[in-house]
């Protein structure tokens, strides 16, 4: 494969990541952040997009924080997925994050490039869109800004154009001990985008909440079906039935599996998952 | 801040050696290390999608599919190939298990199971899950696993 058609920077600073990117932008480039560059890369190579500048953001020290800081955990942007698991501060991030890819593809992805993604498949997200105090730091040109994770996300994580995702932090008292299942379910091979991946969370006053991906064009949570879910007085059988039956939207139909084989393959999942983990909490 | 706009001569580490080469700026690290330059043609191009692991390479000792990489982010890295081997502990364990048919993703499993190997001690389901990276179209896994195996020194020793 002949080389891209590309432009490569690598700034030290935000700032410097910031003023690139308007300043390509000014001069009719086509600039995408770039992170472990998989997606960008194999995007180019079959001309699904129009990139033709990349800002390398990992030089960058605020997009390199992994840390326990103030009660808090704080996962960078830039971190590759094998790092969040190797060191697996919150073990659902590691349990989702864990499963995207190969392992040797996780050591290329980073976590904001898994957020971000163009593609439906987004696994290390599904935790920060199940916790109450997940918040994003983004960079703008009017300096750092903090917003709420779920507040932001509406299909995808939104960011304005030019702006940048940071980092991720979560309250360390909402994560610890925190009782959680995730499972990804592939029609065929174990390394395959999922036919649907699910995260459960089991909260200190008792209700459940889950997480999706793969089961529509993006990761989602539903108050709804937390509700179903929820309801320990009715089997977990009877609840994932319900469960998948009041989704917020029909299940795809596509090459990993018809919208039938989804939906069957979601509700006995479910139901093995909220079996397990109201056995052990 | 490092930028590259245009072809530009760079350094690379390459299997503890500097080797000079011209790259371009959106130049895969498989593209740089198979050329005349360089001739490293052990990484090996396969889906180019990083979905095979035929170009996997390692990085600072961690496993790498070099058609994922731009070249001018691994300046300041140390790269190994294949060649760079010379008769590793893995590469004996291959031949001993005949852990190959064709050959062709034969180097990408290579450069896994040494880098496993590098790491200390592990279970099997780490060396599963890490194998998992690469495809072998002619199905030698389980020769493939054995090989690995016996130079990966299991965790429960």
């Amino acid at each position: 494969m002949a080389p891209f058609n590309l432009l490569y920077y690598r700034p030290d600073t935000v700032d410097q990541a910031l003023d690139l990117f308007r300043i390509l932008s000014k001069e009719q480039h086509h600039p995408a952040f770039y992170g472990g560059g998989t997606e960008i890369l194999t995007r180019v190579r079959v001309q699904d997009a129009r990139f033709d500048a990349v800002i390398d953001l990992k030089a960058i020290p605020e997009v390199l924080v992994h840390r326990e800081y103030q009660g808090s955990a704080e996962f960078g942007a830039g971190l590759r997925l094998t790092h969040v698991a190797n060191r697996n501060l919150w073990p659902l991030l590691t349990a989702t994050a864990d499963r995207v890819a190969d392992h040797t593809v996780r050591s290329q992805i980073t976590l904001g490039g898994n957020l971000l993604s163009a593609l439906p498949y987004r696994e290390a997200i599904l935790p920060f869109l199940m916790s109450d105090s997940a918040e994003a730091k983004v960079a703008t040109i009017g300096g750092m800004r903090t917003h709420r994770v779920r507040d932001r996300y509406d299909q995808t994580f939104k960011l304005k154009p030019g702006d940048f995702l940071v980092s991720l932090v979560v309250d360390g008292h909402e994560i610890q001990g925190l009782a959680f299942k995730s499972r990804k379910m592939t029609r065929i091979d174990w390394i395959d985008y999922p036919l649907v991946t699910i995260a459960l969370i089991r909260r200190r006053n008792g209700g459940i909440r889950a997480a999706f991906s793969g089961w529509a064009g993006f990761p989602f949570v539903s108050s709804r079906v937390d509700k179903i879910l929820s309801n320990g007085r009715r089997s977990p059988s009877d609840r994932a039935k319900d469960a998948v039956e009041h989704m917020p939207m029909p299940a795809l139909s596509d090459t990993h599996g018809s919208r039938a084989y989804r939906e069957f393959v979601t509700q006995y999942t479910l139901a093995g998952m909220l079996e397990e983990l109201e056995e052990e909490t | 801040m490092r930028s590259l706009t245009r072809p530009e001569e760079v350094t690379l580490t390459i299997n503890n050696e500097p080797r000079e080469v011209i790259i371009y700026p959106g130049e895969t690290l498989l593209y740089t290390l198979r050329g005349d330059a360089l001739g490293l043609t052990g990484a090996k191009p396969g889906c180019e999608n990083g979905d095979c692991g035929a170009c996997t390479v390692l990085i600072d000792n961690i496993p790498t599919k070099s058609c994922l990489m731009l070249t001018v982010e691994v300046e300041d890295h140390s790269i190994t190939t294949v060649e760079g081997l010379k008769h590793a502990p893995i590469q004996e364990a291959f031949l001993s298990q005949s852990a190959f048919q064709c050959g062709y993703c034969t180097s990408g499993f290579l450069m896994v199971g040494h880098a496993l190997s590098l790491q200390g001690a592990a279970d099997q389901g780490r060396l599963v899950e890490w194998l998992r990276s690469n495809i072998c179209r002619c199905t030698s896994y389980q020769e493939i696993c054995d090989a690995v195996q016996s130079v990966v020194r299991s965790e429960v020793e």
